[in-house]
């Protein structure tokens, strides 16, 4: 292809891409998703809330009464301790008394540890039907609340907070109760096991696995189980769905502009000043322009109004902040944003390239689904490999399924990029995916180049794909001039 | 400068859509492309321009392969293009700015064209608003307190086809280039437009500019053209100048207006009759000295002559004469 075949492509660049950006569709469309964008972040934190835990200052609560029925609790002020809350300072604890069987401790020695059990079972439950009963008469104006401690077998430990409904006495007060009352219980059942410091250390300590191999010339090589975490497949998701749909968004705009130069006859117009492969270079550009300026302009949006979100809402991260799992963009290093960046390029050239043939093997705009059907097949072949390739990262990311769709061209513009930035991909690899985009791409231009001019200028009835490929086999034996 | 086409070959596969076509335009002027649907005038227009490949054959602008994109060529397409949902204004700029004309030229040439042409109204449409505030009406009694403002233009197809095929010519017109192609530029259009059209194409005539036109309408061809080539399926079936195609006829076309019947006076002349209509008949004759013997029978026979006139074969008369003789022989 010479350079003179891409003579006046800043022309038609320039005057697709206005024509796009002025067009209702685009304006609509930028606008709904800027609105979206925008609302996301306060909606959300309006819905869900912070996403740090915010301290509760003061609670409706006068007393707690507390029914112990675990057994392992001799004292309840062993889980009632509220230090560190604030707002529970002046909230009295009073434990009911269990009403155990006088001789119980006598015949202890006797009972079976079930006969026990129920025992304690019973006298707990006449607690609470007890204290129920007298927080129920006190009616809507009672601030008691009752803290039910029970065990059993199918549901292990209950821990609960009853109130008297439509009482001052709200959910996160009783959350932040409930919450510190099994954190004091984890810590009591830690205490009566007799577990020193350093023995939870132990207990604390993660797994890491690994297979090793011992190669041929006595090296151990390690292979670690590379799988990855949620908050990285949703990373890696995100940026495949985003980089697919502006790969189908881009490339079925560019099959449209081409069929309306055909479809309205302007191309006989514009041949006379352009060359058609400066028609189609142009359109691609243009509509690159215009779906990948509609996606940094909703991203853009989404950062600026989650940043006032966490202004207006005096929080330090919102609710869209915490989704985001800390760290994991840190391997998000400029090397590594341009590596994708020139994979999501090389990608999006190729489909809209591919999406250029088929909307030039068509005259009627009604003929273009029909058409478009070789790139859909191929853009939807890529999509499913990179969703098969992300979810099989969760189980382990350097498998040969996902290694083969980090470096296959239909699939590595949507896989790659995301696994590069989430660190799963080597850098080889990820230079074999460009180069191997950067042949494929070259070779689709060249047989573009070969067909384009052929394509644009048929009138007639819907090529097939045989009729393509002959074109190009004409061509190739310098047939035509 | 000279213009020359050699040997032009294209077939799809294995049917040959033009065979061999050559022609030369020695200087500026018209030359005209003539053949029935399909005959191949389109696609050997299309191989001129370079939007089509050729299989064979030469397209020479001084000598040397013409290259269509580095020259300033205006084109009226046969299938005329217009983006229907862009602006008039926006689509013409475009235009001109792929033809390397600057927008404010561009716009200079738009605005004369669209007077020239009539399409003031849809190119730079204004609207009448009303003035608020301090502005709103002068002392004149006469303002109603409403101004005119330019309003966006307007989309081509909010247009009628024969505006739009003048925004075409407009289109093609607006670099002044220096080689024009037609292809049918009347067709479509009302008598009014038509003559509209033929003032534009004489005056880019008379700035000596190489023309091409292609048209079925064979007295638009002879008021314009002087060199034609007839085209058949494909083949060349006349080519050359056309006062000179037409006086190698000769005079034998006869019309003739009496006011009694002369029908056994053809007969006895053995004349062959081309066509009859009440306001005349017109008769085969080998020569003029056929056709002042029969008005000699005439006259001496007292038949009123009303109308004796001895004509070369019309444009028409030849194409059908050659096209139908190429179809016959296919």
């Amino acid at each position: 292809m010479k350079s003179s075949e891409l003579r006046g492509t800043g022309e038609v660049f320039r005057f697709t891409l206005i024509q796009t950006v002025k067009s209702k569709a685009y304006i609509v469309s930028a606008i709904f998703m800027l609105v979206v964008a925008l609302l996301a972040a306060p909606v959300m934190q309006l819905i869900k809330g912070s996403g740090e835990k915010k301290e509760l200052e003061e609670t409706a609560i006068e007393t707690v009464h507390i029914c112990n029925g675990l057994t392992f609790v001799d004292n309840a002020s062993a889980i009632t301790d509220m230090t560190g809350k604030k707002a529970f300072s002046k909230v009295k604890f009073e434990e009911m008394p269990l009403n155990l069987p006088g001789d119980l401790l006598e015949m202890a020695s006797t009972m079976s540890l079930e006969e026990i059990a129920a025992a304690y079972r019973e006298a707990d439950e006449a607690n609470y039907k007890k204290i129920s009963e007298q927080l129920e008469g006190q009616g809507s104006k009672c601030k008691d609340v009752i803290l039910h401690t029970y065990m059993n077998e199918e549901r292990g430990i209950t821990v609960e907070v009853v109130r008297v409904a439509g009482s001052d006495v709200n959910d996160d007060e009783c959350q932040e109760l409930l919450s510190k009352v099994c954190e004091n219980l984890d810590e009591y059942k830690i205490k009566i096991s007799g577990l020193s410091e350093d023995d939870l250390k132990i207990l604390d300590y993660n797994y890491t696995v690994e297979m090793n191999y011992l190669g041929a010339d006595g090296t151990i090589s390690a292979e670690e189980d590379t799988g990855i975490g949620s908050g990285q497949f949703g990373v890696a998701y995100a940026l495949m769905f985003i980089v697919a749909m502006v790969c189908i968004m881009s490339g079925t705009q560019v099959a449209s502009a081409v069929v309306t130069d055909k479809s309205s006859r302007v191309v006989e117009l514009l041949l006379t000043s352009v060359r058609p492969m400066a028609l189609l270079f142009g359109k691609i550009l243009a509509m690159l322009v215009a779906t990948v300026g509609q996606y940094v302009v909703l991203v853009l949006a989404m950062v600026c109004s989650n940043k006032l979100t966490e202004v207006l809402f005096h929080t330090e991260a919102s609710y869209l902040t915490s989704l985001i799992p800390t760290g994991i963009l840190s391997n998000l290093t400029i090397v590594n944003a341009l590596i994708s960046l020139a994979l999501i390029v090389l990608g999006l050239v190729f489909y809209a390239t591919l999406a250029g043939i088929c909307g030039a093997m068509v005259s009627k705009m009604e003929e273009l689904q029909e058409a478009l059907k070789y790139f859909t097949f191929t853009s939807i072949i890529g999509m499913y490999m990179g969703i098969g390739a992300i979810i099989y990262m969760q189980k382990s990311s350097t498998g040969p399924f996902v290694r083969f769709c980090e470096v296959f061209p239909l699939s590595s513009p949507m896989v790659t990029p995301g696994a590069r930035i989430i660190g799963v991909v080597p850098i080889t690899y990820a230079l074999i995916a460009i180069a191997l985009l950067l042949v494929l791409d070259f070779l689709l231009i060249r047989f573009a180049a070969g067909v384009y001019e052929g394509l644009i200028t048929n009138m007639g009835n819907r090529l097939t794909f045989k009729d393509v490929i002959a074109m190009a086999r004409n061509k190739s034996k310098g047939g035509a001039k | 400068m000279s213009f020359e086409v050699r040997e032009l070959v294209k077939s799809y596969g294995e049917k040959t859509v033009v065979n061999g076509l050559s022609f030369k335009m020695d200087g500026p002027g018209v030359y005209a492309l003539l053949g029935t649907n399909g005959a191949g005038k389109t696609t050997s227009i299309r191989m001129i321009l370079g939007m089509l490949k050729r299989d064979s054959g030469e397209v020479l602008w001084n000598g040397t392969e013409m290259q269509p994109e580095k020259m300033n060529i205006g084109y009226l397409a046969e299938e005329r293009g217009l983006y229907p949902k862009y602006t008039l204004l926006d689509q013409l700029l475009y235009f001109a700015k792929l033809k390397g004309v600057p927008k404010h030229k561009a716009m200079e040439k738009i605005k004369y064209w669209s007077k020239r042409l009539q399409l003031d109204e849809y190119i730079f449409p204004t609207r009448r608003v009303k003035v608020k505030g301090a502005l709103k009406k002068s002392n004149d009694p006469a303002d109603d307190g409403y101004r005119t403002v330019p309003a966006k233009s307007m989309r081509a197809e909010q247009l009628s086809k024969g505006n739009q095929q003048k925004v075409q010519l407009m289109a093609a017109l607006l670099s002044d280039p220096e080689f024009v192609i037609l292809d049918e530029p009347m067709s479509g259009l009302d008598p009014v437009n038509t003559d509209l059209f033929k003032e534009v194409i004489r005056d880019e005539i008379s700035k000596d500019k190489y023309v091409i036109m292609s048209s079925h309408q064979m007295p638009t061809i002879e008021e314009f053209c002087s060199d034609i080539t007839i085209m058949n399926r494909g083949n060349v079936v006349l080519q050359g100048n056309l006062n000179e195609i037409k006086k190698s006829y000769g005079r034998v076309n006869l019309f003739v207006k009496c006011e009694q019947p002369i029908d056994e006076y053809i007969r006895a002349a053995g004349l062959t009759v081309i066509e009859e209509t009440p306001a005349e008949t017109q008769l085969r004759v080998t020569g003029e000295e056929q056709a002042m013997a029969f008005l000699n029978t005439l006259i001496t026979n007292k038949i009123t002559v009303i109308r004796f006139d001895l004509r070369e074969p019309s444009l028409h008369e030849i194409f059908v004469e050659k096209v139908g003789a190429g179809n016959e022989e296919q």
